[in-house]
């Protein structure tokens, strides 16, 4: 496997734990019991800063050019997550504004 | 439609904007002045440890002001919103790495703050069960 689509991958990896990190982040504050919540946090910070390292791998092998708006992509994922795992109202509106910041994300990573 | 954002929900959105661009910047002085060529074991001295120090103290503050944010609002309105640290990190690698700004950024860049706009128009918050764990 050449270095660019390990680096591909490994781009979708770092989405794939940043995202449902985040979403775990989001969901231990919505939860009552201290201990729960306690684990659903420290499960949401351990995939946080494994993203972390991934990131650090990607920034080594690929060109920040691909990489960052490749990354941009994790905001239709999390979206995506909040309104069918955390039930959020997300309106056309809102959509549309997640849908310019990618554009705007795309862009300005590929500059 | 619920326009009117709270005064906590700003003041804590704002200072974790600042602080996600200060740690970008800073992270990027690190990697090109610090950290650069050198092994871990060339780190083990005060003077670079304290530099690394500085930059945990960063995550830490960015961290405990993310948990706060996220319990003020939702998750699907406070991330795209963050993006708009992409500017500050604009404007500061203007300043002090001396960066181009080109037309392909600042209309990107515009793009960000028109969709910012667009998300700080709605409900910031949706009233939610609580999903099972």
């Amino acid at each position: 496997m050449n270095q660019k689509l390990t680096g591909i991958f490994c781009v979708i990896f770092s989405i794939i734990t940043e995202t449902i990190g985040q979403v775990n982040l989001k969901k231990s504050t919505l939860i009552k019991d201290p201990v729960k919540r306690r684990i659903v946090l420290l499960f949401g910070l351990s995939l946080m800063l494994t993203e972390v390292f991934i990131w650090n791998y990607v920034m080594q092998i690929l060109d920040l050019s691909i990489a960052y708006p490749l990354s941009s992509f994790g905001l239709i994922v999390i979206s995506l997550l909040s309104k069918f795992y955390l039930k959020e109202q997300i309106s056309l509106r809102r959509w549309l504004g997640i849908f310019c910041v990618l554009f705007g994300g795309i862009i300005v990573g590929a500059s | 439609m619920q326009s009117k954002l709270p005064l906590k929900l700003i003041v804590r959105l704002t200072l974790g904007i600042f602080l996600i661009s200060l740690l970008e910047i800073y992270w990027k002085y690190l990697a090109c002045n610090i950290l650069l060529n050198k092994s871990f074991f060339q780190l083990l001295n005060l003077k670079d440890l304290s530099y690394i120090f500085l930059l945990v103290l960063i995550l830490a503050g960015q961290f405990t002001n993310w948990l706060k944010v996220l319990k003020l609002a939702d998750l699907s309105f406070i991330e795209p919103i963050m993006t708009i640290s992409y500017i500050f990190v604009d404007i500061f690698s203007y300043f002090i790495f001396h960066e181009a700004i080109t037309l392909k950024r600042i209309t990107g860049t515009l793009i960000i703050i028109f969709g910012v706009w667009l998300i700080s128009g709605t409900k910031h918050s949706t009233i939610m069960a609580i999903p099972k764990l």
